[in-house]
C-alpha cells in the first residue's frame, strides 16, 4: 500500500543535496514570504538547511541536536532534536524510513506517470502541522506542502536534487560565531 | 479666530500619522529561560491588529489578535482570550512585550502612555530611548514611501531583551 512505497522510497534516500524555494501562504491563500536557500540531508537525522533571504537563517541538525541560527538577529538556539518526524518534517529524509508507518496516516494522492504524490496525517495529538504532501519525480522529492493548524501553508520546492552522493560530515556540525547569542535549551 | 500656522515637521515626525499598515519581519526574543525567533506578519488597522507568528521552517504558527474589546491567541487548537495583546504575547515568547507600546515603538515613536527619555539623531530622528524600565534603540532608517521609518528595533529590559527586524512595510493609512 502507500505507506510501504513511501518507506521504500525514502529507504532508498541515503543522502540528498537541493536547492529549494521555500513560499508561506496564509490561511487566506496570501502570500505571506519567499524564502530560497541550500539543503542538504543525510542518515541519521542529519540535515542542513540554510535559508538565504528574506533573512539569512541556517538550521543544522548533527542528529542530536538542532541549532538554529538567525543571522540577522545575531541569535543561536540550540535544542535537543525532538525525536518524532512530526516536529520536523526535515526529519523524513533523514530519519528512520519506517518511523513513518507509526507517525503518520499515509494516503496516495495524484499519480502521473513516475510522479507522485504522498498525503500524510500525523498520528499524535497536537502536532506542529496537520497535513503533510510530498511530490516525488520518481526517487527525487519534487515538492513538499505543510498544513498547520492555523491554516497557514508552506509549499518548498526541491530543485537540483542529487540524491545519495557523499556530503561531507562538517557540514551537518555547526560552531556558534563569536559575539553571537546562544540560547541553549535542555526540555 | 484660528490663525492656521504650517508647521514644518520634520520627515520623521510624520510617522505619527501612519496608523494603519501591513508589515513583515522577523522577532528575536531572548528572556532568561528561553529564547526563539519567529517570522512576523502585522496587520495594523482602524479597528484593531493581528500579529501572525511561523516558526523556523515557516509551521508551528501562531495568530495574535486584538481589537477595543479585548485580544486573542490562536495557537495549534488552543485558544486564549485576555483584555490586552500583551498578556497573551507573554504566552507565546515567556516575555510581557508591550504589544500597545511596540505599536509606537516600531515606528520610532515613544509611547504616549508613560513618561520617557529620548535620544536623537542630528537629524532630530529618535535614535534611543527609555520607558516602562525598556531601553531601545533604532536603526537601520529607510524611507517607506514619503517617510522614514527603522528597520530594526532593538530593546533590552533586565534578562529580556528582543529584536524586530522589519523586512517590509506597506502602510495603508
Amino acid at each position: 500500500g502507500p505507506t510501504e512505497d513511501l518507506v521504500k522510497i525514502l529507504a532508498g534516500v541515503q543522502s540528498m543535496q537541493a536547492g529549494f524555494e521555500q513560499t508561506i501562504l496564509d490561511r487566506g491563500g496570501t502570500r505571506l514570504q519567499q524564502a530560497g536557500g541550500e539543503l542538504a540531508v543525510a542518515r541519521p537525522n542529519q540535515f542542513y538547511w540554510h535559508a538565504e533571504q528574506p533573512f539569512e537563517q541556517v538550521i543544522v541538525s548533527n542528529g542530536q541536536r538542532v541549532s538554529i541560527y538567525d543571522v540577522d538577529l545575531e541569535q543561536v538556539i540550540e535544542r535537543p532534536l525532538s525525536g518524532q518526524m512530526g516536529a520536523t518534517p526535515a526529519l523524513l529524509f533523514s530519519g528512520q524510513p519506517e518511523q513513518v508507518a507509526t507517525e503518520f496516516r499515509v494516503e496516495l494522492g495524484e499519480q502521473e506517470g513516475n510522479r507522485r504524490t504522498f498525503r500524510l496525517t500525523p498520528t499524535g495529538e497536537d502536532p506542529l502541522f496537520t497535513a503533510l504532501e510530498v511530490s516525488f519525480d520518481g526517487q527525487a522529492p519534487e515538492t513538499m506542502r505543510l498544513e498547520d493548524a492555523l491554516g497557514q501553508q508552506t509549499i518548498i520546492d526541491f530543485v537540483d536534487v542529487r540524491l545519495n552522493g557523499s556530503v561531507e560530515a562538517a557540514l551537518f556540525r555547526f560552531t556558534p560565531p563569536a559575539g553571537v547569542d546562544v540560547i541553549r535549551e535542555d526540555e | 479666530c484660528a490663525s492656521w500656522r504650517t508647521v514644518e515637521v520634520p520627515e520623521h515626525l510624520n510617522a505619527a500619522t501612519l496608523q494603519h499598515w501591513d508589515l513583515s519581519g522577523r522577532l528575536g526574543y531572548r528572556t532568561a529561560a528561553d529564547g526563539g525567533s519567529a517570522s512576523l506578519e502585522w496587520r495594523q488597522r482602524s479597528e484593531g491588529g493581528q500579529i501572525l507568528f511561523s516558526g523556523p521552517l515557516g509551521f508551528g504558527s501562531a495568530e495574535l489578535l486584538w481589537n477595543g474589546e479585548g485580544a486573542e491567541l490562536r495557537h495549534g487548537k488552543q485558544r486564549h482570550q485576555a483584555p490586552t495583546p500583551g498578556a497573551l504575547a507573554w504566552m507565546l515568547t515567556g516575555m510581557d512585550l508591550p504589544v500597545d507600546a511596540l505599536y509606537y515603538w516600531v515606528r520610532g515613536l515613544p509611547f504616549p502612555g508613560a513618561p520617557a527619555q529620548l535620544q536623537r539623531a542630528d537629524d532630530g530622528s529618535v535614535t534611543g530611548l527609555q520607558q516602562l524600565g525598556w531601553t531601545l534603540r533604532f536603526d537601520r532608517p529607510e524611507a517607506v514611501g514619503h517617510l522614514v521609518l527603522p528597520h530594526r528595533v532593538r530593546a533590552e529590559r533586565g534578562s529580556d531583551r528582543f529584536t524586530l527586524l522589519i523586512h517590509r512595510w506597506v502602510p495603508l493609512s
